[in-house]
């Protein structure tokens, strides 16, 4: 987006600075003597520090999610790993779960090709519902997936995406239940920025997509639209091909000098094949989605810079899976077909309260309604009304100091109310080196699932022999941490840490238990879930990014852990070690390229997982970039799992193979 | 890539202490990229057979039984290293900011010194936004305690290109909102010094906010900037201003006085025309502006 030439001031002129009545006249003659006067009487005051060429070399790494203000990165309550516009374009990536892959200490495994899994410290299957991911401000966690996230079903596109700020800790101060191993927080780019249109196109093994942007606007008014064909052939043994389209429009309005307003609108529909061809109960057949998201918001900008913000949203998940199971004495009938709809209504103010003091406080209150034949026994909704008070505060105590304090008090009607405080000191012991100590906790309440589910016989009457019978007496699950973390670099940025060393004590974790009463029928099995577990985790982990001359840019992720549990496959639900090594390239100014080396350890995925081999995976992009008058292109070429194939995902026996293949695309930008 | 990492290394080990006397030490405050680039670009502009040893502020030590004829101090790191050092050798620091150079040096002992700056001179960024946005005349500055001193010549040098120039001080990020209210009404421009009270990671975004509500745009002092969203910056990147003072250390080799300390003379201009096509600013390309600046540089 930055453009930039060359311009060379003869080597012959005379310097400007000393001219005496030259242009600049900045340090001309007798007024050099007194500004330099000025400067060092401050100095022998002690009241200025002589400014460092940092200033002018070094980036500007903010993060706005972690306590919703803008902080310099370093001194954020935790560790973020940004995953910015350039980040996503080296990457090469395409999937929000693959993206997932670059931060420290996630896991990700792709089920089907249109079903990712990300989690965050393991404690994940089918759905992983421990981590909470936003999508400008939203939640994205689906109360018809019991909180897990439909990756390909979200109505964003990547083109669209701003950045990823990804926070590797618990975080239910800021953003209540779920925020209880990580948070993903994902932005997506302002409207009217980047003026005018793109497209791009893509085509390959594997996946092809199709997507057209276009952004504008004038002072007042600006919006962006987007548009998006995608479809995939899955993994490589399973009958699992999937498209799917979607329109994202986004648009804000200035009407005043201090108010703005803002909407944003999506809809995404798709098609994708479920089931396994040799799975009587679960036999193939094509499922559908179709979610719509409505976003509004206010903001008046007050007197000293304060803000308050009003902000409404409704979200419509539905998906429809009709399936005919042959059984005796005819087949049955059976839909899964269920809508989601979820509201909030949120009230914020933020703004500085003292000089060293700034903080924010809201209050939001939020309906989540699930429809399900299938789940409930009847087709009335179930639904769940969440309160929640929240506050966060930013207290510079002194000037290499910040302590940040937030607390969350929530309620979410299946269950009983909660307090989640997160206190952090960030102290700068050097310039440029900070020390990071902080304790947290976090909750996650039971989902309608867990609580509601009751599931007796099928829509048509008849009875089940695998009873699934939700807890309505269940309580959260809580988590309690403590981190030291260190984040450094070198003033020109050259060589950049981020550490986190934590121990994380989970307990009343919401697992499934058998279960039996007078109205479970004789023969049948039935399970109901209960607050039954504990675990402790310990880690470290990390990034470090080095660039060692010039267009090199090496990005070492690491996470080593150990899950203390009981049960063998919570313990190994996460990797012992994970690495990620990452080279992006420059080669010349229009052509570049990255290498990137996955090492994940073994992990046993819950639910219907099974235990997954170490994997070793290699992907690689390149990319070439011209312009021509008004357009500019990019071809893009891009290569995932170079070196032979691998099991992204394994199913207990009789093994169901989730292989991942190579896949190369190429790929064509054009902005005009 | 192994073979790569280990050539980082062997860089990063390359710090020999000179057994014998030589032409130039170069004193790197860090090894990191820009200061590599800079030190590079101040050995490519000397004389090949000239005999130069690269080392960091620690080791300024070992330079005492046989001092170099220059000493290049690369960062105000190992500028302060190298005039607490004591050498009596003369020395021309480069990627240092104007102020701090003086502020340092004031305190140094005598010596022939000098300097290339890594800031441009005031004027520079005024004839940047002269040039780009020749109907916007009405300028406003946010300067906070580092930057204060620079108040009055910023007023001149707006009075000499015929501007209308607005200050505002602040002494913290929490009075930076209500200083911008009070000047955005009295300004179409807003100009950006370095001052970490007022510009860093933690305001930048804030401050977007309110220019982009005003539609005010903003000059700032360096590419970062520019890419956060800030709309045209004047900056020199350190291969610039390292080959200006090794053209300065060549002629001092070569029997001539040392230059008075100076600006960059190259320099680049970055525009972020997305930001400045949303704020319906049509600027002319980087080309002609750099023309421009250098034309009103020659001729005032």
């Amino acid at each position: 987006m930055e453009n930039r030439s060359v311009v060379t001031a003869s080597a012959a002129d005379s310097d400007p600075a000393t001219r005496p009545g030259g242009p600049t006249g900045v340090a001309a003659g007798p007024r050099r003597g007194s500004v330099c006067a000025l400067v060092l009487a401050a100095l022998a005051s002690g009241a200025v520090q002589a400014l460092s060429e940092g200033e002018l070399l070094g980036d500007l790494p903010v993060v706005f999610s972690v306590a919703r203000m803008p902080q310099p990165q370093q001194e954020a309550p935790g560790m973020v790993t940004v995953l910015d516009r350039e980040a996503i374009r080296a990457s090469g990536y395409r999937n929000l779960p693959d993206l997932l892959r670059l931060a420290p200490g996630f896991q990700v495994a792709w089920l089907r090709g249109w079903w990712g899994v990300a989690t965050y410290h393991g404690l994940a299957g089918e759905f992983s519902n421990r981590v909470l991911v936003l999508v400008d401000g939203r939640p994205v966690n689906s109360e018809y997936w019991s909180q897990g996230i439909d990756w390909q079903s979200l109505p964003v596109a990547i083109d669209d995406v701003d950045r990823i700020e990804v926070l590797g800790g618990s975080n239910s101060a800021t953003y209540g239940t779920n925020a209880f191993l990580g948070v993903v927080n994902i932005a997506t780019r302002a409207p009217g920025e980047s003026p005018g249109a793109s497209a791009r196109f893509t085509a390959g093994s594997g996946e092809g997509e199709t997507v057209v942007r276009w952004s504008g606007g004038n002072g007042v008014v600006a919006a962006r639209m987007t548009v998006g064909w995608r479809a995939g052939e899955g993994l490589d043994d399973l009958r699992d091909t999937w498209r799917s389209r979607l329109l994202n429009l986004r648009a804000e309005a200035r009407p005043t000098a201090s108010d703005e307003l803002s909407l944003a609108f999506a809809h995404q529909s798709g098609r994708a094949f479920e089931g396994y061809a040799t799975d009587v109960f679960n036999p193939v057949r094509e499922r559908r989605t179709a979610n719509q998201v409505l976003q509004l918001g206010w903001l008046r900008t007050l007197a000293g810079g304060a803000e308050a913000q009003v902000s409404f949203y409704e979200s419509i998940d539905r998906h429809a899976d009709e399936l005919t199971l042959p059984l005796l004495p005819g087949p049955v009938e059976v839909n899964t077909n269920r809508t989601a709809l979820r509201r909030s209504f949120e009230a914020r103010l933020s703004g500085f309260l003292a000089d060293d003091l700034r903080g924010n406080a809201g209050l939001e209150f939020r309906s989540d309604a699930l429809t399900s034949l299938m789940l409930f026994g009847n087709p009335d909704a179930r639904q769940t009304r969440t309160w929640r008070a929240f506050g966060n505060l930013e207290w510079r105590a002194a000037r290499a100091t910040t302590i940040n304090l937030g607390l969350m008090a929530e309620r979410v009607s299946l269950t009983r109310g909660t307090l989640a405080p997160r206190l952090f000191a960030n102290h700068e012991v050097a310039a440029g080196h900070m020390l990071r100590a902080g304790l947290s906790t976090a909750t996650r309440s039971p989902t309608i699932f867990e609580a509601r589910f009751n599931q007796r016989t099928t829509p048509s009457g008849i009875p089940i022999d695998q009873l699934i019978l939700g807890n309505p007496g269940l309580k959260p699950e809580r988590i309690a941490a403590a981190e030291l973390g260190y984040q450094g670099r070198a003033a020109a940025g050259s060589t950049q840490w981020n550490l986190r060393l934590y121990e994380e004590r989970l307990k009343d974790l919401i697992v499934q238990v058998p279960y039996n009463d007078a109205t479970v029928p004789p023969g049948a099995q039935a399970y109901t879930f209960a607050n039954l577990e504990t675990s402790r985790n310990r880690g470290l982990e990390g990034q470090v990014a080095f660039s060692p001359m010039a267009g090199t840019r090496l990005t070492l992720s690491h996470a080593a852990q150990r899950i203390r549990q009981h049960i063998p496959r919570v313990a190994h639900s996460a990797p012992g070690n994970a690495t990620t090594l990452m080279w992006t390239q420059a080669v010349t100014g229009a052509m570049d390229f990255s290498l990137i080396h996955h090492r994940v350890g073994r992990i046993h995925w819950l639910e219907f997982g099974d235990d997954l081999r170490p994997i070793r995976r290699t992907d690689a992009r390149v990319t070439w970039r011209w312009r021509d008058g008004p357009y500019r292109g990019e071809l893009i070429l891009a290569g995932t799992n170079l070196f032979g194939r691998y099991d992204e995902f394994r199913a207990p026996p009789p093994p169901e193979t989730h292989r991942f293949g190579r896949r190369l695309t190429v790929g064509l930008k054009v902005d005009f | 890539m192994a073979s790569l990492l280990r050539a980082a290394a062997a860089i990063a080990l390359v710090a020999a202490a000179p057994a014998r006397a030589v032409d130039v030490a170069l004193v790197l405050s860090e090894r990191s990229p820009a200061y590599q680039e800079a030190a590079d670009a101040v050995r490519g502009a000397l004389e090949p057979q000239t005999d130069v040893v690269v080392l960091g502020p620690a080791d300024l030590g070992s330079l005492n039984p046989n001092p170099p004829r220059l000493l290049v101090p690369v960062g105000l790191q190992a500028l302060k290293a190298t005039v607490d050092a004591d050498l009596r050798v003369p020395l021309l620091a480069v990627l240092v900011l104007r102020t701090s150079y003086e502020a340092v040096m004031e305190r140094g002992a005598r010596r022939p010194a000098s300097a290339v700056f890594l800031d441009q001179p005031l004027g520079r960024h005024l004839d940047l936004l002269r040039a780009a946005l020749p109907d916007r005349r009405r300028v406003a500055a946010l300067l906070g305690p580092e930057s204060a001193a620079q108040a009055e010549a910023l007023r001149v040098a707006a009075r000499e290109r015929g501007l209308a120039l607005t200050i505002a001080r602040v002494g913290g990020p929490e009075e930076i909102y209500g200083a911008l209210q009070g000047l955005l009404p009295h300004a179409d421009v807003l100009v950006a010094l370095p001052d970490p009270a007022v510009w860093g990671a933690g305001t930048i975004q804030n401050i977007l906010r309110t220019l982009y509500r005003e539609s005010v745009p903003l000059v700032a002092f360096s590419a970062s900037y520019v890419k956060a969203g800030a709309t045209l910056a004047v900056h020199s990147t350190p291969e610039q201003v390292g080959r200006q003072a090794g053209q300065a250390a060549r002629a001092f080799l070569a029997g001539r006085p040392l230059p008075a300390p100076q600006p960059p003379q190259q320099f680049h201009i970055a525009v972020n025309r997305p930001v400045a096509r949303s704020l319906g600013l049509r600027i002319p390309d980087d080309e002609p502006l750099g023309i421009q600046l250098r034309l009103w540089e020659r001729h005032p």
